[in-house]
């Protein structure tokens, strides 16, 4: 790889629309909740949303950026992209291409952004985005007729593995949920403020073995935005900036739309090694530089799985590293300080990344003393996924 | 070997019925996979095998990821593999037993006979009734389960 231009773009705002349950703000549609997140995200910058010039998508997001530009009085749309499929794990491909766009000079001023309102239950379909008795896609025909139906199995079908290979327990997988709740405890924002127990991590609903009902998180409506753009201008925005040190999205080795589990060497990862191995590179940083990282969290084994990944332990040792807690906010590498996808809010990695930036504003609520590094690093899911490392200004 | 279908909401006698999972979609039937659902059909199991270097594949892609030819055959293994993976799903479309919930398995089983990287098949169990009955590492072979009429899915039996 040649060398990558390091730190050519800051993230300036961060913007978020009101949150709710499973089709809670299906009235207000995508491009509303959408617009609410980006005038919060301009409010935050101190940015007029005119000055927007670009929209950056992910997770084949039907929000069409000439419908927001039309309702923002965009005046010039110079840059608009969509990471293909992707799902939660598409979140670094949006900031790559706003990052690209701003350190190219193709944009001054890109938005990533992403709405959902999941009118369809995802723990009740056959396939992804297929309810019972529908159609589903040819891709699917290797997995939907035997029952591999629910996102949660995907995990869970790794996580199995993880513990027939390395001892792995499903207390291990607890102390992750345990963790969350405990963070979301100090989130206003979160939807699941209540701590939890491991015993009533066990003795929740089973849901796919070895994952349970507190394995999962919960599908939710809302939006998120941030807006990017180059450190030149940053600096005369109302919030301090935060550098994005560098980026990177990679695909899983044979993780193919007719997958649904991948079948290659790194079945029992979150798939994003080889994504660990360009962003390190490319940012000249390791994990040893890492101050807090943002995961994602939409079932348990994710974050055992990222923390081997992302070589914060060997691979195998992620459950009592977890077990041992070394991701409390109090711990070696505090992961998800918001409550994350488990208990803040579902809404596929953006909401890490509003956490990373204000970690390293000083801001968060349960903040990292003297962060100065946060990694966002995708989960299991679809490819491309791929990985973030911010820094303080 | 003849199965019946899958008896909707029979959870009788172990021995008796196949535990599969109630209400899944059939199979969309398509060139790229059409060869494996008549091999399952007639109790055998045929993956992809590259025509330019051998290298068997799963599930159906157009093209070989060793050498990614596109050119492919059908090729007919012994049936027999080693369970990768699995869970243990609620089947809440099943009545309860003795009040205990159905669960139906989904395995991933690393098959025999194959070229290349290892081939991997998600499928079911259907001799398996709870987590005592399947391990990481367990012998299975194929017992094919019709749904339409020459054509089945690839399931498994434990091997004893």
């Amino acid at each position: 790889m040649a060398d990558f231009p390091q730190d050519a773009a800051c993230i300036v705002g961060i913007g978020r629309s009101t949150y709710g349950s499973r089709g809670s703000l299906a009235d207000f549609g995508l491009t509303r909740l959408a617009l609410d997140a980006i005038h919060d995200a301009c409010n935050d910058a101190g940015l007029d949303v005119k000055a927007i010039d670009g929209f950056a998508g992910y997770c084949d997001d039907p929000t069409l950026p000439a419908d927001l530009a039309i309702s923002l009085g965009t005046p010039e749309l110079r840059y608009s992209g969509l990471v293909w499929g992707g799902r939660g794990s598409g979140i670094p491909g949006a900031l790559s291409n706003a990052y690209m766009a701003v350190a190219t000079g193709l944009a001054d001023y890109v938005v990533v952004v992403r709405s959902i309102i999941q009118e369809k239950r995802l723990g009740q379909s056959v396939a992804a985005g297929v309810g019972l008795g529908e159609a589903i896609p040819l891709a699917a025909s290797y997995t939907a007729p035997f029952g591999m139906a629910l996102p949660a199995a995907i995990y869970a079908m790794k996580a199995r593995r993880h513990m027939a290979l390395y001892g792995t327990t499903v207390d291990h997988l607890a102390a992750v949920a345990i963790n969350a709740r405990r963070n979301a405890a100090h989130n206003p924002d979160a939807r699941f403020r209540t701590q939890i127990t491991v015993e009533e991590h066990h003795a929740s609903r089973l849901i796919a073995d070895p994952l349970r009902l507190l394995d999962c998180c919960m599908e939710s409506d809302g939006a998120a935005a941030v807006i990017v753009t180059t450190p030149d201008r940053a600096p005369d925005l109302r919030q301090p900036p935060v550098r994005i040190r560098a980026v990177a999205m990679s695909g899983e080795y044979k993780w193919g739309t007719a997958s649904f589990n991948t079948n290659g060497e790194d079945f029992v990862s979150t798939g994003q090694r080889r994504a660990a191995r360009d962003l390190y590179t490319r940012s000249g940083l390791g994990p040893g530089d890492v101050d807090v990282a943002l995961f994602y969290d939409a079932f348990t084994p994710s974050v055992i799985l990222g923390l081997e990944d992302w070589a914060f332990c060997g691979i195998g040792e992620g459950g009592p590293f977890v077990a041992d807690g070394n991701i409390t906010s109090e711990g070696s590498i505090p992961v998800n300080p918001h409550g994350g996808h488990l208990a803040e809010v579902y809404l596929q990695g953006v909401t890490h990344i509003l956490e990373a930036v204000r970690q390293l504003r000083g801001t968060s609520c349960n903040q990292v003393a003297g962060a100065e590094v946060a990694l966002y690093g995708s989960g299991v899911g679809a490819s491309p996924g791929g990985g973030v490392l911010l820094r303080r200004w | 070997m003849e199965h019946g279908p899958t008896p909707a909401g029979y959870v009788g006698n172990v021995g008796e019925a196949l535990n599969r999972p109630s209400g899944m979609p059939d199979p969309v039937v398509a060139p790229l996979n059409e060869g494996m659902w008549k091999a399952a059909a007639g109790d055998q199991l045929a993956v992809q095998r590259c025509a330019e270097c051998g290298a068997h594949r799963y599930p159906p892609t157009e093209g070989c990821y060793r050498c990614s030819s596109c050119r492919w055959e059908w090729s007919t293994l012994p049936g027999t593999g080693t369970v990768y993976s699995y869970i243990w799903v609620p089947d809440r479309t099943r009545s309860a037993v003795e009040g205990r919930e159905v669960l139906y398995n989904v395995v991933v089983v690393t098959v025999d006979g194959t070229e290349g990287e290892p081939v991997r098949v998600l499928s079911n169990v259907v001799d398996a009734w709870g987590p005592d009955d399947i391990c990481v590492g367990q012998g299975v072979t194929l017992a094919a389960v019709p749904f339409a009429p020459g054509l089945a899915l690839p399931c498994f039996r434990t091997l004893t």
